[in-house]
């Protein structure tokens, strides 16, 4: 075994060693491991992909403690769990490098190493979501990033945040409830813990037709449970609260990290648990279609008529995590690989949009309405910029990170040959073209004449202003260097199977 | 049929539990009734768990002493256990992190009820 295959371990137990030694640290020292902690993570997990590449790719197990497989538990690590990793501690660190001066005015001070702390047991809980092998951990680290994410939610106390987060905490528990019960029936089925051993029996009772309704009936649990705890859209009701009213780095990293945390854990079920031709034979494939497209419509339409800005884009959330299971629900290795490309382009321009977006809201003397938007381009020329090119990105325009997953979407739907795939493609074009309708109108409104004057002065350090350029960069680099992103990508989901 | 219902009682058992401890957390109005229906759904889980598990007739897997014979016919799957003990513990601190919400909702809005909450939540947000 290589040095480097020691990573994973690091990367889940270091933040939530961490975390513990925050909690008795004082303010700003605590600020400054919310982070280092997540660039460190950055470091580690780019060291992991440039070894696993430079080693010629694959993946590998790695046991965990005295027992081996298969009582014993696991991480596995390869190529697509590398590069998410990547993507996600970076956007963590550049969430909290790009909030820094809003953390420190909406949290109280003695809060603060508590609020650090739950950032960092949020990286170990979604770097667990990644490398895991079994999938009892999974629901342990899924409520350990329940309470984190609610805890993010609830730090800022003014305004409705209190009713959000008791909001978020319900749905997520009846979610992580159904996910619980689908874990333990499966367990009953199969008698294993660890995902290929699962799947080797699921794959034996498939062929013998033996006890397909409770599989279904487990696979289905898992389905909606995870569904409601990255707000596909029936069950997305306590999103726009939770997303509106959080401080803005709390909205960005729920919207961008932590619903997607949750979706790779469930493409790992639908891929390396139970297998694509099980999901498409108990017809859940089906009716996550019909849920993903009627969320995208659904949701681009909640947010046209969003009269707000932070909710608005919260909304979009909702369109944005229809078009991941859209890819999901296709059920093909192109699908699931751009539904993953699609996870990291979403996360990037979805956290931007919300640093910026508060900024633009701050220039307008703290008014998050349309009509007061008018003219923040010009008061805060670099967060207007900003929000304009990952607005551009989510939309679809050429060269952004937005567009190049569009594309690899619907050459995803081209190579099924089914009415599912032309009900996708429809759905693509028409909630594009709703897409632009509200976001193409935000831009524009940023840069029109205000109506009166505006006496708000901004003094956000210039690192936080350095960190929404770097995202601006990365979106840009996304849509560039796309089809060397995606050839790693596909050749992870090859070998998550 | 009927056999196969009552060789798995508790399974049945659990399955009705968890319904009905869900349907609470979903619908009551009560913040506490809320909490009591989540205890109930999680405990109905670490009911269906840990009754797999059981064997009837075998001892747990602890070794008394060094001549006993070590035979694995003898003892019940201690996995599920190891489940529900983990289980528990999660669920104790979600349940005191639901409980500390519920605290400062009833110090903020004098009421437990979640409607009402949330219309006064909207309303001081208006204003």
């Amino acid at each position: 075994m290589s040095w480097w295959q020691n990573i994973p371990f690091f990367l889940v137990w270091g933040p939530l060693l961490l975390s513990s030694v925050t909690a008795v640290l004082k303010p700003k020292q605590a600020r400054a491991m919310m982070l280092i902690v997540p660039a460190a993570g950055t470091l580690a997990s780019g060291a992991l992909l440039v070894s696993l590449l430079k080693n010629g790719g694959g993946s590998f197990r790695y046991a965990l403690g005295a027992f081996g497989a298969p009582v014993g538990n696991e991480l596995r690590a390869g190529e697509l769990e590398a590069v998410l990793a990547v993507t996600f501690c970076l956007i963590l660190f550049l969430c909290v490098l790009g909030g820094y001066q809003r953390i420190r005015a909406h949290i109280e001070t003695r809060r603060q190493s508590l609020y650090a702390v739950m950032v960092l047991l949020l990286q170990a809980g979604m770097m667990a979501q990644l490398f895991t092998n079994d999938v009892f951990t999974a629901y342990v680290f899924i409520e350990i990033m329940t309470i984190a994410a609610a805890s993010l939610v609830l730090a800022r106390t003014r305004g409705r945040t209190l009713f959000a987060a008791t909001k978020y905490m319900i749905m997520n528990l009846l979610g992580s409830g159904l996910f619980l019960l689908g874990v333990s029936i499966l367990y009953c089925l199969t008698g294993h813990l660890l995902m290929e051993d699962i799947h080797d029996e699921v794959m034996r009772l498939s062929a013998t037709g033996a006890y397909l309704r409770p599989l279904t009936l487990s696979m289905a649990l898992i389905t909606i449970g995870l569904a409601v705890k990255s707000a596909l859209y029936p069950f997305h009701t306590w999103l726009p609260d939770a997303y509106a009213s959080a401080t803005p780095s709390s909205s960005a990293m729920l919207a961008s990290l932590v619903s997607k945390a949750y979706i790779f854990l469930y493409i790992k079920f639908v891929i390396r648990v139970f297998d694509p031709a099980v999901f498409r034979e108990t017809h859940i494939q089906t009716v996550l279609l019909v849920f993903s497209a009627v969320g995208i419509i659904l949701g681009s339409i909640d947010a046209i008529l969003e009269k707000k800005l932070r909710r608005m884009i919260a909304y979009s959330s909702v369109a944005q995590i229809g078009y991941i299971y859209l890819g999901i629900a296709l059920g093909t290795r192109a699908g699931i690989a751009a539904a993953v490309f699609h996870i990291i382009a979403h996360a990037l321009a979805k956290a931007v949009l919300f640093l910026s977006g508060d900024r633009l809201i701050g220039a307008s003397d703290g008014d998050a309405t349309f009509h007061e938007l008018r003219g923040a381009g010009y008061r805060a020329p670099i967060s207007g910029a900003v929000f304009s090119i990952a607005a551009c990105s989510i939309v679809g325009i050429p060269i952004l990170g937005g567009f190049a997953s569009k594309l690899y979407l619907a050459d995803a739907c081209m190579g099924v040959d089914s009415t599912n795939a032309l009900i996708a493609l429809i759905v693509l074009a028409v909630s594009t073209a709703l897409n632009a309708a509200y976001f193409l109108i935000t831009v524009v409104t940023l840069y029109m004449k205000p109506t009166h004057e505006y006496h708000t002065r901004l003094n956000h350090p210039k690192v936080s202003t350095a960190a929404l350029a770097v995202f601006a960069l990365l979106i840009v680099a996304l849509g560039v260097f796309a089809p060397r992103v995606m050839s790693i990508i596909e050749t992870g989901v090859s070998h998550l199977l | 049929m009927t056999v196969k219902l009552m060789e798995h009682f508790e399974e049945i058992a659990a399955l009705i539990l968890f319904g009905i401890g869900f349907t609470n957390l979903l619908l009551n109005r009560n913040m506490m009734k809320k909490i009591i229906g989540f205890s109930m759904m999680d405990s109905a889980i670490y009911l269906f768990l840990a009754s797999y598990g059981y064997i009837d007739g075998r001892v747990a897997p602890i070794i008394a002493s060094e001549s006993a014979p070590l035979e694995v016919g003898m003892y019940v799957n201690p996995l599920p256990a190891g489940l529900v003990l983990t289980g528990i513990v999660v669920s104790v601190s979600v349940t005191a992190i639901m409980l500390a919400l519920t605290v400062r909702l009833y110090r903020r809005y004098h009421t437990l009820d979640i409607d009402r909450i949330a219309l006064l939540a909207r309303e001081a947000n208006a204003h």
